[in-house]
């Protein structure tokens, strides 16, 4: 009898013939995240199974499973070499308390003469006889004993599923660039497209001495949060001081924010097109703020030339973001009071609905503008994100 | 560097280091345990309590605790309540006070509030008027953090004591300690703060001093040191380095040259910030702090300017990393303009007027460049 935990898959399952490739990164992938563990990753036919490792750790080798996209479920098991009439005796002694239960068979192994059902009833019997307090329940049992027959003689044995985020695995849908702020939103943006099989980069804009060095570590630290997720990855600090203040000495006060935006988008583009990302990713949420609304975003977006701008929270409440943002543990951080953008580039009343002609032409209106974000671009500090 | 953020805390003296190998290896012993050892230990705390209790001069006992927070919630906490009574507060307590009778007014205790004014001094006639005879405990800071204004904490206790007599007077020194001489017997007060590492001990370290005959219940409860009012093994060299270090500040103290340093910046100061307000009553304050705002500035960002030039000091509490606490500049009556412009500097025994020439010659050029961004130029 060994302790073992069983890994299902998500939707990868359904694949067709590229089906092994989507298997082996997400084989790849739980490698990774289970590689501070001293365990191993056995392979079998639509499953994956963790063994070798110490009791102990069985809960965070679950809890490291469950943020590891591309996987419907995991169960703590018991695996044992098939023989029906010693399933009772095995499990026994370390049976979770209740007082109901019922056996649940799968019998995948057919050289077996026994229906489940059949099983089902002799393993039951053995259970009562040993723990005679415990009584049947099929309908409604306290514990549901999984008896898991394979075809390779091999049974498992588990009381519980434990249903994980499921998604593809991370890498197999491509390359974003996160535009990662402080904040509530970015960080669930990432979250939500590294479950689509993203592999994450980020950038960050950061003002100096206008915002302060903890407002930098904040950005590492959900960074991390995130990693958990999606893997290690590269976090691209760009230094916009010198931007934001050629903003304010140029453009007008209500369009600060969606020049800014605008550059931000712009770099973030160049940024994404030199470290190979096929995409943007944006924590925007259909006018949330002033620089969300669909004609904010027709502006920021007309700077974007050749890459999709992905906008995976266009649709949700905040209350919603919010909701995310706490299960996945980045709450706590975004709420760090160190703002991203200090107070001095920020507008009393920025403009709500501006018109792409004006907003060009206040962008157009920053006299050595390239050369700023040429400057930026090549001035950009990369920071290796690794999980928490 | 040139530090001047003492308010915030202090460089340890170095030799403490000696102490607390003395008392964290060499002479480790637990000081409630039986063997000679360890009555050597706890002859060595005595002593060094008795040192504090001199220095302070006190008549009383102090009970340690691990922070000059600990200390001030034990003040509002352990104090014996009475039906139908009240607690007495000023303004701009820190918030070790301030967060501790807030929450014992959630759950139904009446407390009541004292204004200050510009500086951060309780103005007296609202301490009066709140002042009636069911308070069960007063607590009003001897030093501002935030403007180094010192209160008239023996006057305070006389006017208590005739208006009301069943209460208890406690005073948070925490800023106070070390930077004036105390007299604790003349101040009257019941109970009193300090904080060690404020004064160059350790961090860690706090202490409640309680004169005689006070009584108050304890927060941790266990195996009953610190007379059963703050179980816990005792931090044997914190505590011995603290009595060191009380001992060498003291002896260091140079309260005119530290006057002079203060004013020189001050004056410096309002000759470059034209719109400058002072925090800091000279009269009335210690002589090493020096609190002033910026109108409609980020003092954080002149932080970090001057911290780039090699230079620290500090934000009012209203800075954008407490974007929530501006009761304090609320308090002193400032304007809104002015809160994210409070700026403190606080000195020590060490700083030097080359130090105030340094940084005067620095805060101009940084203050010109900030005005420069914002002005858009």
């Amino acid at each position: 009898m060994e302790k073992v935990i069983i890994i299902r898959f998500g939707e990868i399952f359904l694949k067709g013939k590229n089906k092994k490739f989507f298997e082996n990164l997400l084989e790849k992938n739980i490698k990774n995240a289970l590689s501070i563990y001293d365990c191993i990753i056995e392979k079998s036919h639509n499953r994956f199974y963790v063994a070798g490792y110490n009791a102990e750790i069985e809960d965070s080798i679950i809890e490291t499973l469950k943020k590891v996209f591309g996987i419907h479920s995991v169960s703590p098991a018991v695996k044992m070499p098939t023989d029906i009439s010693q399933v009772a005796n095995i499990i026994c002694d370390d049976l979770p308390y209740a007082k109901t239960f019922r056996v649940t068979v799968k019998r995948a192994d057919k050289t077996i003469i026994l229906t489940s059902t059949e099983i089902a009833g002799q393993i039951g019997g053995d259970i009562l006889q040993l723990k005679p307090q415990m009584s049947v329940d099929l309908h409604n049992p306290e514990l549901n004993i999984n008896v898991d027959i394979r075809e390779n003689k091999t049974s498992y044995i588990y009381y519980e599923n434990i249903k994980c985020y499921e998604g593809m695995p991370v890498g197999s849908s491509g390359k974003g660039l996160l535009l990662l702020s402080g904040g509530i939103d970015s960080p669930v943006a990432g979250f939500r497209m590294a479950k689509r099989g993203m592999q994450i980069n980020a950038i960050h804009f950061h003002s100096y001495p206008f915002t302060s060095i903890q407002a930098k570590e904040k950005v590492v630290e959900l960074g991390g949060i995130i990693s958990n997720y999606c893997g290690h990855f590269p976090l691209f600090v760009v230094p916009f001081t010198k931007i934001q203040q050629a903003i304010h000495q140029y453009c007008r006060e209500d369009f600060m924010i969606t020049v800014m935006r605008m550059i931000m988008v712009e770099i973030s583009e160049r940024i994404a097109i030199k470290q190979n990302c096929g995409a943007l990713i944006t924590g925007e949420s259909l006018g949330q703020v002033a620089s969300q609304t669909l004609e904010s975003i027709t502006v920021t977006n007309s700077r974007v030339k050749s890459l999709p701008v992905l906008r995976p929270l266009i649709d949700m409440d905040k209350t919603e973001i919010i909701k995310i943002s706490k299960e996945i543990e980045t709450f706590e951080t975004s709420i760090l009071p160190y703002e991203d953008c200090c107070t001095i580039f920020l507008p009393k009343n920025p403009i709500i609905k501006p018109k792409l002609s004006v907003a060009e032409a206040e962008y157009n209106k920053i006299v050595g503008l390239q050369d700023l974000i040429d400057d930026a671009i090549n001035n950009v500090e990369i920071i290796k994100i690794k999980n928490k | 560097m040139i530090y001047l953020d003492n308010s915030a805390t202090t460089a340890m003296y170095p030799e403490i280091l000696d102490i607390i190998k003395e008392y964290a290896v060499d002479n480790f012993y637990n000081p409630s345990a039986l063997y000679t050892k360890s009555l050597g230990v706890t002859k060595d705390i005595k002593r060094a309590k008795q040192k504090i209790i001199d220095i302070l001069h006190g008549s009383g006992n102090i009970i340690f605790t691990a922070s000059g927070t600990e200390a001030d919630n034990m003040a509002v906490f352990g104090v014996k309540r009475f039906k139908d009574c009240k607690i007495l507060v000023s303004d701009i307590e820190h918030s070790a006070i301030y967060q501790s009778v807030k929450r014992l007014q959630a759950q139904g205790v009446l407390v009541e509030f004292v204004t200050v004014d510009k500086y951060g001094i309780v103005d007296e006639d609202d301490f009066i008027s709140k002042l009636t005879d069911n308070v069960a405990l007063v607590s009003v800071m001897h030093a501002c953090n935030e403007t180094g204004a010192i209160n008239d904490i023996e006057r305070l206790v006389k006017l208590t004591r005739q208006a009301a007599p069943r209460a208890l007077f406690h005073s948070d020194g925490v800023q106070a300690v070390g930077k004036i001489p105390i007299n604790l017997t003349r101040l009257g007060v019941d109970m009193y703060t300090f904080s060690a590492h404020k004064f160059h001990g350790m961090k860690g370290v706090g202490g409640l001093y309680l004169k005689k005959c006070v009584q108050i219940n304890p927060l941790i409860l266990g195996g009953g040191q610190e007379h059963g009012l703050r179980s816990a093994t005792e931090n044997v060299s914190g505590i011995i380095s603290t009595a060191y270090a009380l001992n060498k500040t003291y002896r260091n103290l140079n309260i005119d040259k530290n006057k002079q340093i203060i004013s020189f910046i001050a004056e410096n100061l309002q000759k470059i910030v034209p719109n400058l307000i002072l925090n800091t009553n000279f009269e009335k304050s210690l002589s090493n702090i020096l609190s002033f705002a910026i109108k409609n500035t980020r003092g954080e960002v002149l932080v970090h300017l001057l911290e780039d030039k090699g230079i620290i000091i500090g934000t009012g509490s209203a800075c954008s990393a407490q974007k929530a606490h501006t009761r304090v500049p609320l308090a002193l009556g400032l304007s809104k303009e002015y809160f994210d412009g409070m700026l403190r500097i606080s000195i020590d025994n060490s700083t030097t007027m080359d130090d105030a020439e340094e940084f005067v010659k620095e805060f101009a050029s940084c203050y010109n460049y900030l005005e420069s961004v914002m002005s858009g130029n």
